[in-house]
């Protein structure tokens, strides 16, 4: 399923926000799937970049975040098509 | 000054004989040998175009021919090369070799011979001891077994360079010499619990690192207080990426992370 929101969604001014902790992690970067957790309380966002390329999981703090970690890493290596 | 000239690296070292025949601006090939090696340093109106051992090609191959103490030489009048390798002038090659030669005395009176095995030491006294990658690369190595020139060989690095990284292993305290009675590998050396979990975690490790993955795995349980027996799916994950961090190959640390993943999602699940 793909749903594409509208410019006027609530959701879209996000993308700045985005953007900047985007550019913000970009200077950080070592590895691909370098990772970042964000806690909100009882949320957590964990943040995968690679290149062009960032991963954004939004779950609960009583989830495996080692295993959200470790399967977030493969994902973003495998989206930006690393050879391993 | 056309004949050819022949002797032994004991009364004369490469540096000197390279000395000579390029002040006499000789073209040709000086060939070595210390017995379980040779290599070739090819001279052309006395400066140095290529050189060959092992391995080793251009610059890196006079400085590992530079450190020979015993065998042959013998230079052969207009023999020339393939291929041009070296673009240092021959000043500027002795001056690196006459550095490596006085490191290499060092390294020599720690380590006499690269014939000899060494293995991990059980009791590491320091604390915290950090790796360069070349380390990393030395230590995967160690199985009690091979020998500096064994690894040299398996890493593609000069012997003087392995005989190198060895004697800053040595000196951290984290290798010593092995005896006969060593002949275990490492692993056999440390006790994992034998759990599913536990076996998939080593196999897979050492093929990222060798035969030195039982001791990063007790040493991270260790740092982050786990519990090796524990049946805890929150613990295995932590483990598995903070190990994956230590490796320091990209390539191999993904790999280890996605059939540590698909064993995860397969066995436990």
């Amino acid at each position: 399923m793909q749903i594409k929101l509208p410019s006027k969604h609530r959701f879209a001014g996000a993308k700045k926000q985005i953007k900047l902790l985007y550019d913000d992690l970009m200077q950080a970067r070592k590895r691909p799937g370098n990772t970042m957790e964000i806690f909100f309380e009882d949320l957590v966002l964990t943040v995968f970049t690679n290149g062009m390329t960032m991963l954004m999981v939004l779950s609960s703090t009583r989830v495996n975040l080692a295993l959200v970690r470790m399967t977030g890493k493969l994902v973003i290596a495998n989206l930006a098509k690393e050879k391993f | 000054m056309n004949q050819d000239i022949s002797g032994g690296l004991d009364t004369t070292r490469c540096p000197e004989i390279v000395k000579i025949l390029s002040l006499g601006k000789r073209s040709g090939r000086l060939s070595l040998s210390n017995g379980s090696q040779s290599g070739s340093i090819f001279f052309r109106d006395g400066e140095i175009i290529h050189a060959q051992c092992g391995a080793l090609q251009g610059a890196k191959a006079v400085y590992e021919l530079a450190v020979w103490t015993s065998g042959e030489y013998r230079f052969s009048v207009d023999e020339m090369p393939d291929a041009v390798t070296v673009e240092l002038s021959v000043d500027e090659i002795l001056a690196e070799a006459t550095n490596r030669i006085r490191q290499m005395d060092r390294v020599v009176s720690l380590i006499p011979s690269s014939t000899i095995v060494y293995s991990f030491d059980p009791e590491i006294k320091e604390k915290e001891i950090v790796l360069k990658s070349i380390q990393w690369k030395i230590l995967s190595q160690i199985d009690g077994k091979k020998t500096i020139a064994d690894v040299a060989q398996n890493t593609g690095l000069g012997v003087s360079d392995t005989m190198k990284v060895f004697y800053t292993l040595v000196k951290s305290g984290l290798l010593h010499e092995a005896y006969p009675s060593e002949a275990e590998s490492p692993a056999d050396m440390v006790d994992l619990p034998e759990t599913p979990f536990m076996r998939a975690l080593k196999d897979d490790l050492t093929k990222a690192i060798g035969p030195v993955a039982p001791f990063i795995i007790i040493e991270t349980a260790q740092d982050m207080g786990l519990d090796l027996l524990a049946d805890d799916l929150e613990q295995k994950a932590a483990l598995i990426e903070t190990i994956s961090n230590k490796i320091p190959s990209e390539t191999m640390s993904l790999q280890f992370l996605d059939t540590m993943t698909d064993w995860i999602n397969t066995e436990e699940i």
